[in-house]
This record gives C-alpha cells, sequence and structure tokens, in this order.
C-alpha cells in the first residue's frame, strides 16, 4: 500500500496531466451539433448576447454594400413579382404573394460567423419564439447557405455547408443528374459533389443547384458552380470541386426557409407503411 | 497592489481579451491571435507544479466555454504548460534550482524571451490547429493557418509584454 503511494506521489503531476488530457478529449468527441451538453448551452447563450452587440457595431462598416445588395435583390424581386400571375394587390404598396406558396421566410442576422476548423456553425438571432424550427434551409440572395440544426428561444444554430456533418442532395442544372454536396474540409473557398454519374456530360462554371430531395432548401437554389472535376476511385461517379454561390465571408443577414408543410411530410414518414 | 491580485486581474483580462476580442477577428483569414497563452508561459515558476497544471488546463476550459471550441484549447494548454519548462531550460543558461525558482522570465533580454515565446506558440498553433481540422487532406492549408497564427500571436505577445513590463516588473 506504502509503495502504491509512494508510486502516486512520485508521478503525481503525470497522473493529473492524463485526467486533464482524458477530460479535454471526453469534451472534443462528445461535441455534437444536434445535441450540445447543456453546461454548454448556458455560456453559448452570453457568447451570442456579445456577439450580437459586437456586430451591431461591425454592421455599421458595410452598410454602403448592404444598400447595394437589397436594392439589387428588389430589383430582381420586383421582376419576378411582374411575371408570376399569382399575387394579389391588396393596396398599392403591398403585395401578397399567394398563400398556395409552399415557403415561409424569416430575415434573420448573423450574429457569429466563425469558419476555423471542420464542424463550423454559424449563430443566427432568431430563435424558436420566432417558428425557427431545426432542419429550416438557410440561404441568402446568393445561394444556399445551411441549414437549422440548434434553436434556442431567441437565437438558432446553423450549420453552413463548410462542415464535415454537412449532406445536401443537389442536381447538375444541365445534365439533372443529382448527387451528393459533402465537404472535405480545411479549403474554405470549395465544396465537394459526390456520386454524380459519369454519364453526365459537365463543364467548368455549370450551376449546381438544390434538387427535389432536399427538404431544408427549396428546390432548384443556386449552390455554387463547378470549379474541376475528376472521377473517384472506383470510377463510376465524378468529385467536383464546387465555388459556392454565397460569399460566407460577408454573410450579414440570411433568409430561414420553413416549408409549411414539413410537420406533415415528417408526421407520414414517421408512421411509416401503414399496414 | 500584490501579487495575487495582479495575476487574477491578468487572468481574467487574458480571458476577455481572447474570448470576446480576438477568437473572433482572424487577421487575413488565416491569422488567429492566441493572446490567452500568455498566462500560461509567464506563471511563476515557483507555483507548485500541479496548480500550474490546473490553472493551464482551467483557462484553456473557460476560453473553450465562451467561444464554443469544444475541449481544444484545454488540451493544448496543458501539454504546452508541461513544455515550457524543458525548453526553457534549452534557452536560457544553467542555474540551481534556487535561482531558477525565483527566475523572473519577464525581465529576460529580447532574445531569450523572443525564442521563448515563439517556438512555444508555433507548438500551440501545430497542435490547435491539428486538433481543430482533424483530417490529414489539405496539410498545406493547415500550415498557413499554424504560420499565420504563430506570427500574430508573437507579435500580440511582444505588444502584451511591452505595454505590461513595466506593471509587472515587481512581480
Amino acid at each position: 500500500m506504502r509503495q502504491l503511494w509512494l508510486f502516486f506521489e512520485k508521478y503525481h503531476i503525470a497522473f493529473l496531466f492524463l485526467i486533464l488530457e482524458i477530460i479535454g478529449f471526453a469534451l472534443l468527441f462528445s461535441r455534437n451539433n444536434y445535441q450540445q451538453a447543456k453546461f454548454l448551452k448556458s455560456s453559448s447563450q452570453i457568447q451570442a448576447s456579445v456577439s450580437e452587440k459586437r456586430s451591431n457595431i461591425s454592421d455599421f462598416f458595410s452598410l454602403r454594400e448592404d444598400n447595394f445588395q437589397l436594392a439589387q435583390e428588389n430589383i430582381l424581386l420586383h421582376q419576378q413579382l411582374a411575371l408570376s400571375k399569382n399575387y394579389t394587390v391588396i393596396d398599392s404598396s403591398k403585395y401578397r404573394v399567394n398563400d398556395s406558396s409552399m415557403y415561409a421566410f424569416t430575415l434573420a442576422k448573423v450574429i457569429t460567423n466563425q469558419l476555423q476548423g471542420s464542424f463550423n456553425t454559424l449563430t443566427i438571432s432568431k430563435g424558436s419564439k420566432h417558428g425557427i424550427q431545426v432542419g429550416d434551409g438557410v440561404i441568402t440572395e446568393s445561394g444556399a447557405i445551411g441549414k437549422i440544426v440548434n434553436t434556442s428561444a431567441s437565437y438558432a444554430l446553423v450549420m453552413p455547408l463548410f462542415n464535415r456533418n454537412m449532406r445536401l442532395n443537389v442536381q447538375h442544372t444541365n445534365s439533372k443528374y443529382n448527387g451528393d454536396l459533402v465537404w472535405y474540409g480545411a479549403d474554405f473557398q470549395t465544396v465537394q459533389v459526390e456520386s454524380i454519374s459519369r454519364n453526365a456530360v459537365l463543364e467548368i462554371g455549370d450551376s449546381i443547384v438544390t434538387n427535389q430531395f432536399s427538404k431544408s432548401i427549396p428546390e432548384n437554389t443556386l449552390v455554387g458552380t463547378i470549379k474541376s472535376t475528376k472521377f473517384d476511385v472506383s470510377g463510376n461517379f465524378f468529385v467536383l470541386e464546387i465555388t459556392p454561390a454565397a460569399d460566407f465571408r460577408k454573410l450579414n443577414y440570411v433568409y430561414v426557409v420553413k416549408r409549411k408543410d414539413s410537420n406533415e411530410i415528417e408526421q407520414l414518414e414517421e408512421q411509416g407503411e401503414s399496414n | 497592489m500584490n501579487q495575487t491580485s495582479s495575476h487574477i486581474i491578468r487572468f481574467l483580462l487574458l480571458v476577455v481579451l481572447q474570448s470576446f476580442i480576438f477568437s473572433f477577428l482572424p487577421l487575413f483569414t488565416y491569422a488567429m491571435g492566441f493572446v490567452y497563452i500568455f498566462f500560461i508561459l509567464f506563471m511563476p515558476l515557483h507555483w507548485p507544479k500541479y496548480m500550474q497544471l490546473l490553472l493551464a488546463f482551467g483557462i484553456g476550459l473557460l476560453i473553450d466555454l465562451l467561444t464554443g471550441t469544444h475541449g481544444i484549447h484545454a488540451i493544448v494548454s496543458p501539454i504546452i504548460l508541461l513544455l515550457r519548462e524543458p525548453l526553457l531550460r534549452l534557452i536560457l543558461p544553467k542555474y540551481n534550482d534556487e535561482e531558477w525558482k525565483n527566475l523572473n522570465l519577464f525581465q529576460r533580454d529580447i532574445f531569450e524571451f523572443s525564442a521563448y515565446i515563439l517556438s512555444l506558440s508555433f507548438i500551440f498553433c501545430l497542435l490547435f490547429y491539428a486538433l481543430n481540422f482533424f483530417t490529414m487532406r489539405s496539410i498545406l492549408q493547415m500550415l498557413w493557418y499554424v504560420l499565420a497564427s504563430t506570427g500574430f500571436t508573437f507579435i500580440l505577445l511582444l505588444m502584451y509584454r511591452l505595454i505590461f513590463a513595466t506593471a509587472n516588473s515587481e512581480s
């Protein structure tokens, strides 16, 4: 017993070090975007409110650019509105898109945008009390951003394309072949699209959009353009390098897209086959 | 101001600087400044070793909680704490135990100081980004992050020393 005690005493620093490292690694490997540890939650609330203040200040410096973007988007929306037949004019200043529209949009501000590691997330300033749910899509006027993975009362966590857990059903516009969008990590300029059949005829610069299987992001939302193509190890599928359409470094406001019948679809899928 | 309170103030100041400013302000997209490792590098050598370890782990864990890095800082901080003594013995001339314990790391000349913080911030950044990316793909990309962040951290630590050199010279 005494020997054992002496042994511990001699190497107590090494033991302490080992214990601390084990705690650290346990924390690292327990990270999960869907179920963040409880004690992390309160601290991320503090962090979110501080980040909101900080981003309020930094927003001031990009007002000019934001204005320009909004004006451009306005023009685009007006054009679409003029072309579309299902809108009703309620009064001269308000247009109302027909209720049959499948999606509801919510404007949210990005308050933290850290692209550093492999499992990046964005925090936005709208949460469950604004009707945001896990699984909703997030887009900007220029393209797809990601999907909601966690919500608190007034904030929500977005998994962007630059996250190693991200999976998105996409389609090559010209050939209509479907593929899966993934991210291999480390490079914040490109994402990858796998399992597009080798029969597809692809060209550099072609657009990749979301397809009808992506429940969160509306069909035909631009994701990016092809930067380079090669074949995977089996030689049967393409692996594409894609430049995302949205500029992730300059995210300021995003739209959260909710499919209005998403609950119904989910229920149906949970029930499975009826006997 | 006595020594304990000046250490506590330094601890809190570095945590706030790190978690509210530098963790969210990457310079030229690649360079992150890890100012808080200053606390770990300049803990007095006469403090008991287990306390140094716990403090290094504590400050790392605090940064993790505040910036959402999930334990990466808590893993790397104790490692560089354990590495600092062997490294110091390499860089500095020989001392006996008594002199060693009362060494003031702050008042070393600029070459010894720079060699010390540069090498440890490089090790820190290397471990940090290796754990952060956790992939062997695009090593080159990771190396850019490591080098840029090492440089930025080094400059920040030098600036910190210049600003607070007088305040800490008696400790």
